[in-house]
């Protein structure tokens, strides 16, 4: 599992049917901030790097899904100290990792 | 928990992150807060500039956004509105120790961090909507204080001249007297003088003095 289910019920109250919705807010705007990001990486711009590593963060936070939110955060860390020289693992995890938690979560809110 | 939030309470959120904004919206919302969400902070800015009267009771604001900073919007709106009159309270990732004394120092009333821990933000945000309705009660209490020692300066002022003048002119209806009818005009302009000082009240000097046990009164000067 790449979230924390207990954590992600107490934090919602159990409300699997608010859970569900929000799932769908998180497919499109991670799609967005995802894309973004790796725009800024392509063009080096650091401040746009950290904002949006920062938003990505900030959405898989409310998921509970560690790794993934570890995983912005470095990109975030790097855009900040103006140094992203192995942004590659960070991102990869995010690729790969993203579609595979949106499956998980729907999957636990029995869509 | 619901049951101790004015339901009437206005509450806006100004995150660029969606979901986020959405998550705290539908918890406030759950609680009986009427929320507003923006995901931009460029239109209320606007308003605030305009000098529109500000619909909310309190604002969370996200401290990291991409059109302007948080603490920008801060600084924005404390040009507008002190933090007695408006509540702010950050929204700040765990990281972000930098920002949040940056944004106190600003003049934000507190922060909370993000994912929204309800039972924290249900307690700041109450906290801060408390002191907020105190310092309006107090100042209302205050108002209606100065009211009642203006209601009571005006009593004193006008109402010994205006006597005088009625008795003077009482007596003058049957036996006419030039030095009745002058002592009468005097008290008569005596009154237009405390008038004309009433109307232009924020310039006359005054001095709060003990009227009786309980109740004050201006000297006008």
């Amino acid at each position: 599992m790449l979230f924390d289910e207990a954590k992600l019920m107490s934090h919602f109250d159990g409300d699997k049917e608010m859970i569900n919705e929000l799932i769908e807010v998180f497919d499109d705007s991670y799609k967005e901030s995802l894309s973004a990001l790796k725009n800024s990486l392509q063009e080096k711009d650091l401040k746009k790097i950290e904002l949006h590593a920062h938003t990505l963060k900030g959405m898989i936070a409310n998921f509970f899904a560690e790794d993934l939110r570890v995983a912005a955060y470095e990109i975030e860390k790097m855009g900040h100290n103006s140094d992203i020289s192995g942004y590659e693992n960070s991102l990869n995890v995010l690729d790969q990792n993203l579609p595979r938690l949106i499956g998980e979560l729907r999957s636990f809110c029995g869509q | 928990m619901g049951s101790e939030v004015s339901p009437s309470k206005r509450l806006l959120i100004i995150d660029d992150d969606q979901l986020s904004a959405k998550i705290t919206e539908k918890k406030l919302c759950k609680q009986g807060y009427e929320v507003v969400v923006l995901n931009s902070a460029l239109t209320f800015l606007e308003s605030l500039k305009q000098k529109k009267p500000v619909e909310y009771d309190l604002i969370l604001l996200d401290v990291m956004m991409p059109d302007v900073s948080g603490i920008d919007v801060l600084a924005e709106i404390r040009k507008y509105k002190n933090n007695l009159e408006l509540p702010v309270i950050m929204v700040t990732s765990k990281e972000e120790s930098e920002g949040i004394v940056e944004a106190l120092r600003a003049g934000a009333n507190d922060y909370i961090t993000k994912p929204l821990n309800l039972e924290v933000a249900l307690a700041r945000i109450r906290t801060q909507l408390q002191v907020k309705e105190l310092i309006s009660l107090s100042l209302q209490s205050k108002q209606v204080s100065t009211i009642n020692t203006m209601v009571t300066t005006l009593n004193h002022e006008i109402n010994n001249p205006l006597a005088i003048a009625i008795g003077n002119l009482n007596i003058c209806k049957h036996k006419p007297d030039t030095a009745r009818i002058e002592k009468a005009l005097k008290a008569l302009d005596r009154i237009t003088h405390i008038v004309k000082k009433i109307e232009n009240i924020t310039e006359t000097k005054m001095e709060e003095v003990e009227y009786s046990d309980d109740t004050n009164m201006y000297k006008i000067k």
